[in-house]
């Protein structure tokens, strides 16, 4: 048999998801520009870790160089601390994870105070993610977070399907999505990124809604309602019943909704849902995203993220493109 | 410091009906590895098998680079690692966990149901070898189900079973075999750890005092990330600070290992 005892250990960091990471690989190859804006902002590449999969960047330290990322996205933060809900919360389907967390966080005074100085030390803009239970609490959580330095813009969460109070129920309705919009707009300066839901009929009405009412960019979509029984125990395999799939198998529906709202809204789009490889995120870039988030990729290859923003830059070089900006929006019909 | 890193398969060998035995070689998490902790191994490259599945350590063995990973062929992601052969690789993300600390000196017992033997061993491993005195106490359905019995018996002073039909021990709880050796032999019981069943770890609450040692149970939940980034995997556990008396916390981060009285069961 062969003796690999004393093979050193291969690190995988950013391996899987299809395409080789090359540890070697520091810097975008000259003359390759993988740059983009979004809201004013300036991300060093289109690649950021989805809300709620990333934790608060400390998680992933191990894996991912944090300084390397288009940008820094944490997970959700509420008014005061959210116990999240009961487990089970995660349950794999086919292709799929199907998750009701229910936006566990300690809440926005120990974020500002135990994460928050953690998280400025690195250079990518931070986008911090907001939900409200009420159109005061999404308010108020703009106005502090404005208040403490280090935080680039706001994701407003309107869309999570498994609080019972805010979340999707802003979300869902047009008038009120754009009320929660138009209030976090009120209270900062900083840009405002609006998360929607593809629990809807039309997701091209909210979006709409939403940028009349003020927001400087969308991200898109938010995880999909499903949910799971456990035949034998006839019990719902999530103790919540109700919860969100993300993953590959929601890929198509994702893209799809990515290229309506990017025919239907002039702001920039970060596309999301399901994306796993390179491959991936260069299609949510030609149906007309500026930037992708990569979220359950990262929960099955903690260096998911590495991979894909080398992977975007091989595709550059051998389709011998000078700059990530012509992909976007570039599909061919 | 979590590693994501490829292992190799040694050896793969069928332990029991459904139970098999993994050894794979990975210098670094086998250096890095404590008794309690666990790694998500992922041994497919099937698109429709999403997330790795998380595995407590059989054995850690530092010195020859290997861990060892007893495990139930119970659904389609374990259907695909018992396929795995020597020579293949698998993706390893861990040590993960944060273990369990042992007593300096005296003694500990080890209750294992089923399947939850298989962190207990590595905990019998590093008790032995640090002079302490290991009483193991496992249960199954049948005897054929008891697992781990012989390296339990290396390592231990004793090793008790029980199977429910009652060929083994009198199909009588864990608990109550323990209690006879504490009554016995009366050992200088420190610690008590449990995996695989709650009822054992329920019943574990009120020896505590009335024998003066603390009980740990090690637990399961599904898992994705194994990191604490995802925050599914949570147990409620008691806690005073908060209005509603419990909070969640993760079993990859916090745990897997905690205390039994902490756990709102």
């Amino acid at each position: 048999m062969e003796q690999a005892g004393n093979r050193p250990a291969v690190n995988l960091k950013g391996q899987a998801g299809g395409v080789p990471f090359n540890p070697h690989h520091q810097e975008t190859a000259p003359g390759v520009n993988l740059a983009v804006e979004i809201a004013g902002l300036r991300l060093a590449n289109p690649v950021l870790p989805a809300s709620g999969t990333f934790g608060f960047g400390a998680e992933y330290a191990p894996f991912v160089e944090l300084n390397r990322l288009g940008a820094i996205v944490v997970k959700t933060i509420t008014l005061h601390p959210t116990p999240g809900n009961p487990p089970p919360r995660l349950t794999e389907t086919y292709s799929g994870l199907l998750n009701s967390i229910g936006l566990q966080n300690p809440g926005l005074e120990v974020f500002i105070r135990e994460k928050l100085p953690y998280l400025r030390q690195f250079t990518p803009p931070l986008i911090v993610n907001i939900a409200g239970r009420t159109i005061g609490e999404y308010a108020e959580l703009a106005a502090r977070l404005s208040e403490a330095a280090g935080v680039d813009a706001l994701e407003v969460n309107i869309s999570c399907p498994n609080v019972r109070e805010g979340g999707i129920v802003f979300g869902t309705v047009p008038a009120m999505a754009a009320r929660v919009t138009a209030a976090v707009k009120g209270n900062t300066p900083l840009p405002v990124i609006v998360k929607l839901t593809p629990n809807v009929t039309d997701i091209t009405v909210v979006a709409r809604a939403v940028v009349e009412a003020g927001a400087d960019a969308l991200s898109l979509i938010n995880t999909l309602q499903g949910m799971a029984i456990d035949i034998d125990t006839r019990r719902p395999a999530l103790a919540s019943v109700v919860g969100g799939l993300s993953g590959p198998a929601v890929k198509p529906v994702a893209l799809y909704n990515v290229w309506r709202v990017a025919r239907t809204v002039k702001v920039p789009l970060i596309g999301m849902g399901g994306i796993m490889t390179a491959r991936d995120a260069i299609e949510f870039l030609l149906a007309g995203a500026t930037a992708v988030a990569v979220g359950t990729a990262s929960l099955v290859n903690p260096g998911a993220l590495m991979a894909i923003i080398a992977g975007l830059e091989d595709y550059l070089l051998d389709q011998g493109l000078a700059d990530i900006r012509d992909l976007i929006g570039a599909l061919e019909i | 410091m979590l590693m994501y890193l490829q292992g190799k398969i040694v050896t793969q060998k069928v332990v029991a009906p459904e139970y098999n035995l993994l050894v794979i070689e990975q210098p670094a998490i086998a250096k890095a590895a404590q008794p309690g902790q666990f790694v998500m191994l992922k041994a497919w490259e099937r698109r429709d098998l999403v997330l790795p599945r998380p595995f407590s350590l059989y054995r850690i063995l530092p010195r020859e680079g290997q861990i060892q990973i007893l495990y139930k062929i119970r659904g389609q992601g374990t259907a695909e690692m018992a396929r795995r052969g020597a020579g293949e690789e698998v993706e390893l993300i861990g040590p993960s966990g944060k273990g369990i600390t042992l007593p300096a000196t005296g003694a500990i017992a080890l209750l294992g149901r089923g399947i939850g033997a298989a962190p207990l061993m590595a905990i019998a491993e590093a008790a032995k070898g640090q002079g302490l005195e290991v009483y193991t106490f496992l249960s199954a359905r049948e005897r054929s189900l008891l697992l781990g019995e012989e390296d339990f018996a290396r390592y231990s002073r004793r090793v008790v079973t029980s199977t429910d039909d009652g060929q083994e021990g009198g199909g009588r709880l864990l608990t109550d075999l323990l209690v006879d050796i504490i009554e016995k032999e009366s050992p200088s019981l420190q610690r008590v750890y449990t995996c695989g069943s709650r009822r054992l770890a329920r019943g574990l609450i009120p020896l505590q005092a009335r024998y003066g040692f603390i009980a740990y149970v090690l637990l399961e939940e599904h898992m994705a990330c194994g990191t604490g980034a995802c925050k599914g995997c949570v147990c409620k556990v008691k806690d005073p600070a908060r209005p509603e008396g419990y909070s969640y916390q993760k079993v990859c981060q916090d745990g897997a290992v905690f205390p039994v009285g902490e756990v709102v069961w």
